[in-house]
């Protein structure tokens, strides 16, 4: 097996079990982070026209380097906060496999957590689609009551969430009866 | 007689650039980690990482050469 091929796409998969679903948060949570590094591309473009139009031609001249260095910077940092925000969109993610649900969040850089909850301890799940926009886009929170020491997942802004509720309650049905 | 102040520009401009390097470096390096070690994909992480990496150095190049204009 290559580096780049994982054996589990999850810690802790065990052999015989099945992902049935992995699910990450709606595209539009991530979009509106991206509204914010637009109105600070624009920022740039908007600065970078003042400058351009308004500095004097001396003041240009002779600064000049100096102003682009100035933005170079800028650049830099806002494609690092870019890159940063889709990491940890893309890092949190929810699995939905044949024995249990797995929610892994990413608090931070360096705060990983994974919570874990066998299917056989579900007592109820919900969703919820409150808004214009979850309406618009059909994303919402599915919310799975447990008989677990955490007493509630909370699957949050998800695409699709009745889909994912019958899934669940699927799978619970297809366990074995104890 | 008036006073003239010189702007000491080439050196304030030189540290802000290393400060920047540094920051750069360190939260780059870190982000990077994490994707690779917690990502579910490790091609995706690769494909993103190499794409960010590339447009970085571009802009580090092009603001090391306007410090060496200074």
């Amino acid at each position: 097996m290559s580096y780049f091929q994982r054996k589990y796409i999850f810690p802790g998969q065990q052999e015989n079990e099945k992902v049935c679903l992995i699910i990450r948060q709606h595209w539009i949570v991530l979009a509106g982070q991206m509204l914010f590094a637009v109105l600070f591309v624009a920022i740039y473009f908007i600065v970078s026209y003042v400058l351009n139009t308004y500095l004097p031609k001396d003041l240009l001249t002779r600064y000049g380097n100096v102003v682009g260095l100035a933005k170079d910077l800028y650049l830099i940092f806002l494609l690092l906060g870019i890159f940063l925000a889709w990491v940890i969109y893309y890092l949190n993610v929810q699995i939905v496999t044949n024995q249990r649900v797995v929610d892994i969040t990413q608090n931070g850089l360096l705060q990983h957590t994974v919570s874990e909850l066998e299917l056989s301890h579900i007592e109820d799940v919900t969703t919820e689609v409150k808004g214009f926009l979850p309406t618009m886009f059909n994303y919402g929170d599915v919310y799975i009551q447990t008989a677990a020491e955490k007493e509630r997942f909370v699957f949050s802004h998800i695409s699709r969430p009745a889909d994912v509720q019958k899934l669940i309650l699927d799978l619970y049905e297809q366990l074995p009866k104890q | 007689m008036p006073l003239t102040f010189h702007l000491p520009v080439n050196t304030i401009s030189l540290v802000l650039f290393l400060i920047a390097l540094l920051l750069v470096i360190f939260y780059s390096a870190l982000t990077i980690y994490s994707l690779l070690h917690f990502g579910k994909s490790r091609i995706v992480g690769a494909i993103v990482s190499a794409t960010y990496i590339v447009l970085t150095l571009a802009l580090l190049l092009d603001a090391f050469f306007n410090l060496r204009s200074l």
